[in-house]
């Protein structure tokens, strides 16, 4: 040993190692946390403002009877005892309604079939007894045709007979 | 000699010094650190009160809310963010309850052990809890609270670990299988703000789902949420659940 260090050297050391973990940390912390956290809590504040911004599928079935198209089945139905039932529910949603008929008329279709009618109308204990339901077997002549629901009913007012 | 003897002292003086050190270190810390929000953020806290409410007795079991569910949130297949869930009690009270498909495609005829002596739809969706324990178990504060009291999902952040799938005790949420992240009913909150209606609750034909904010009164939910019997689901978990049920049996799980 030439020269003698000074005795505080080892100390000094220790805090300048401290001094650059400290800072290290400080940077790594403002590389990870998002720019918006803790805006409103304790989450990233700009997650809120996106899922506000995702696209509505489903409208308000207003829209149906403004756009002139079906407002004659929109008054209709306003009348009938389906009033509750939106356009979208059988229809689809609006959101794809239009585009998907633009570009080929013949793809939108209108589902027609009894099934439809019976996810609601079909007997079932579980449901409300004041709901209007049928047991498929005796709501026709026995041993005759089963016609769709419609050629009695129609959809958008339907009644009894 | 002399030099060792200095060195013990001075070795228990450190051990001191040390233990002084830290207990002063450890007081300091306890000390209760401010949160993220400052006092101005506190102020954006929202004065709505926001409830879901679910009438039991009004539910046929149609499925639409589902169907009308899936199409406005792209919900994939086999999975769901609301679903109907049937109850059959039987004379000898024994429940039988399904909910095939979630209930979307509607109800077929089911034959149970006996005759139905009660039977019952109940829809289920995200209780968005106030007291949650979605949120508490996320390490990476993906899923939060909105400051209207809406639980959400940041998908940015989620790193998929699954730990909210299974603290939710209502199977409320699931992982995606598209972005593999955690995913649930937003109580569609892009509708809320937009001053739309959920898509479940404009899907109802029934009116037996409702949503609205209580402090409102001129809201049809403060209405019935103020005069009618409501009950929770599992309000022993303590979760403190914001959708409530109407004409709810006690077999209801």
């Amino acid at each position: 040993m030439s020269k003698m260090e000074s005795p505080t050297s080892h100390v000094k050391r220790v805090f300048i190692l401290l001094l650059i973990i400290i800072i290290a940390g400080v940077i790594v912390r403002s590389m990870l946390i998002p720019e918006s956290f803790g805006k409103y809590g304790h989450y990233r504040g700009n997650a809120l403002q996106e899922e506000a911004a995702r696209e509505v599928t489903f409208s308000e079935q207003e829209k149906c009877s403004s756009s002139e198209c079906h407002e004659m089945n929109f008054l209709i139905k306003d009348k009938g005892k389906h009033k509750p039932v939106v356009c979208e529910n059988c229809h689809g949603a609006f959101a794809f309604h239009p585009e998907e008929k633009r570009a080929d008329p013949n793809k939108f279709t209108i589902n027609r079939d009894r099934s439809l009618c019976l996810t609601c109308h079909r007997k079932e204990p579980a449901r409300p007894k004041d709901f209007p339901m049928i047991v498929e077997l005796e709501h026709y002549v026995e041993g005759g045709e089963k016609p769709p629901c419609i050629s009695c009913h129609d959809p958008h007012s339907p009644s009894m007979g | 000699m002399e030099f060792e003897k200095m060195n013990q002292q001075s070795r228990r003086d450190f051990l001191k010094k040390f233990i002084q050190g830290s207990t002063a270190l450890s007081v300091v810390l306890m000390y209760p650190v401010p949160s993220f929000s400052t006092e101005k953020d506190k102020k954006k806290k929202a004065n709505t009160n926001y409830v879901y409410l679910v009438d039991i007795g009004k539910c046929i079991g149609c499925g639409k809310c589902v169907k009308a569910c899936r199409t406005e949130n792209n919900v994939p297949a086999d999975f769901f963010r609301t679903w109907v869930e049937r109850y059959l009690i039987s004379f000898q009270h024994e429940v039988f309850t399904d909910s095939p498909k979630g209930g979307e495609e509607g109800f077929q005829p089911k034959k149970i052990k006996g005759e139905v002596e009660k039977g019952f739809y109940v829809p289920k969706l995200c209780n968005h809890c106030s007291n949650t324990p979605c949120v508490q178990v996320c390490p990476v504060s993906a899923s939060y609270k909105s400051p209207e009291n809406f639980i959400l999902v940041d998908k940015e952040r989620c790193i998929g670990c699954g730990y909210c799938v299974q603290a939710c005790p209502y199977g409320s949420r699931y992982i995606s299988p598209n972005s593999h992240t955690a995913d649930k009913c937003t109580w569609c909150y892009h509708r809320i703000t937009k001053g739309l209606q959920n898509a479940c609750v404009q899907a109802c034909p029934r009116e037996a789902r409702l949503f609205g904010d209580l402090n409102n009164s001129k809201s049809k939910v403060s209405k019935v949420f103020h005069r009618e019997n409501l009950m929770v689901l599992k309000p022993h978990l303590m979760t403190n659940p914001q959708t409530y049920y109407k004409d709810m049996a006690a077999e209801v799980i």
